[in-house]
């Protein structure tokens, strides 16, 4: 046994306590370490000292008992009725329990979770990747695009795998931390499909780059603090304030690219031609 | 009355009976009275510990389904009570200014609480080695004051401790260890030594 194991067992060891085999590891162990002998040795001292205790004076029985009695008559009309439990009875049930969930910080503690968890998912359904990605939409007056959603591997499988063709990507590969299944769908047009997608992480900046196969059109959907270089490589990156928040907005290849992380797991990204100023891309990253 | 056997003590308990009530006083309130004593060192607080822990057994007494032994059920009430009695009675004693133990405090080199000590003091019940025990045993956590006087007051199994404290033995030995530990060293401070003890 390790030391702290078998000083733990001390008192029970003192106070016979132990079956005899654990008993005797911890007799032998004693023998053998002068550690444990000099935690030991105290925790006899106050056994020793704690049995030099010497007995309780005797309570005043029939005075205790008679000054009982004068508390319960004093409240409990019911007592006489011959119901226990009378002298409380003068509180009703509801303020008692009140009292009883006062009085216990864990009920109070625990409540309290309740309310953050419940306020935290009401949060999450009105802040939602998907309610923000109706707000950008919004904002742009979208009524079609390409839809890309990313899910996490650990996910079960949603309805995008009826709905979209899915191609699990690893980003592993491309040095990032994360790991998703993506799932691309092309509502506009098949020719537009996402072919490849990583998510960098260990890019100067956070960034979601995406290729889309038709033409050179590889886009990059930049994500990072409104302190950051608006540049990057060659790609020029403009911030927006859209609806009180501020977006990222770059041009690349044919594409303009609005972008905006809502929490440092979650991205929407938008995008639409320079040409025909039609939306063509909508992606919504939910590393949650 | 006397002659109930316990179950139909508590079963007349729960029925209403006064006379049940009085023979369950009488067979457990020197075990209240005692814990209460021990773990405040004053007897106006024993007794009225007592006094609250009859009127919350009575209180509750149908809310005991038998899950356990009734003393179990009893030292955990007893327990509470006394917890509270000691928060009041801190509370109480942050507005009293001691100065005639600080001098001593400060002769023995101890970061004491003189409110505890001078409380129990004041105990004429006690001969002064008893007194330098409550002392010690006052100025323990109520965690481990609370195991220490079921192991050594009401000479409880670590079995028996960890049902009342709702814990596992391991627990019990380990808080007995550090309350052991902590008396010894208490007591040490005091220039009291177990062959003092013994000897008074």
């Amino acid at each position: 046994m390790k030391h702290i194991r078998i000083r733990r067992s001390f008192s029970a060891y003192l106070d016979g306590e132990l079956d005899e085999a654990i008993a005797h590891r911890v007799r032998q162990h004693l023998i053998s370490c002068a550690a444990c002998r000099a935690v030991y040795k105290p925790v006899v001292q106050g056994a020793q000292m704690a049995s030099q205790f010497g007995p309780s004076p005797l309570p005043n029985s029939e005075q205790l008992w008679a000054q009982i009695r004068q508390r319960l008559d004093a409240v409990d009309r019911l007592w006489a009725a011959g119901k226990i439990g009378g002298v409380f009875a003068v509180i009703p049930q509801w303020a008692g329990t009140i009292l009883l969930v006062i009085r216990r910080p864990a009920i109070i503690g625990a409540f309290t979770i309740l309310l953050a968890v419940n306020l935290g998912v009401i949060y999450k359904i009105l802040y939602s990747p998907q309610a923000q990605m109706a707000e950008i939409m919004h904002h742009y007056d979208f009524d079609y695009g390409l839809y890309l959603d990313a899910i996490t591997r650990d996910v079960e499988p949603t309805q995008f795998d009826a709905l979209y063709s899915s191609e699990p990507v690893d980003y592993q590969a491309a040095g990032a931390s994360i790991s998703f299944d993506l799932a691309s769908y092309a509502l506009l047009s098949q020719e537009y499909h996402i072919s490849d997608a990583r998510l960098l992480m260990t890019a100067c900046c956070n960034s979601v780059q995406c290729s889309i196969s038709s033409g050179s059109n590889e886009i990059v959907l930049f994500q990072q603090p409104l302190d950051h270089p608006t540049t990057f490589g060659d790609y020029k990156l403009e911030r927006k304030l859209i609806g009180g928040r501020w977006f990222n907005v770059s041009e690349a290849g044919n594409y303009q690219v609005v972008s905006w992380m809502t929490t440092t797991s979650n991205v929407v990204l938008v995008g639409k031609s320079l040409y025909d100023e039609l939306p063509i891309l909508i992606a919504l990253i939910d590393a949650s | 009355m006397s002659g109930l056997a316990q179950d139909e003590l508590l079963a007349a308990c729960q029925d209403g009976d006064k006379r049940a009530f009085k023979e369950l006083f009488v067979q457990y309130h020197e075990r209240v009275y005692r814990m209460g004593l021990r773990y405040t060192g004053n007897i106006q607080d024993a007794e009225d510990i007592t006094q609250d822990v009859f009127v919350k057994v009575l209180r509750n007494i149908n809310h005991f389904k038998g899950g356990s032994s009734f003393y179990t059920w009893l030292y955990r009430i007893t327990i509470n009570v006394c917890r509270d009695k000691e928060r009041r009675r801190l509370r109480h004693y942050k507005q009293y200014v001691v100065t005639s133990l600080e001098g001593v405090g400060a002769a023995i080199g101890a970061n004491m609480d003189f409110s505890l000590m001078k409380a129990s003091m004041n105990q004429h019940w006690q001969s002064d080695t008893q007194k330098m025990l409550q002392y010690a045993l006052s100025r323990l956590s109520p965690k481990l004051r609370t195991t220490i006087i079921l192991k050594h007051i009401e000479e409880l199994s670590l079995l028996e401790i960890s049902a009342i404290l709702n814990c596992s033995p391991g627990t019990v030995s380990s808080r007995l260890n550090r309350g052991r530990t902590r008396l010894s060293d208490i007591l040490r401070k005091m220039g009291v030594d177990r062959t003092y003890l013994q000897e008074a």
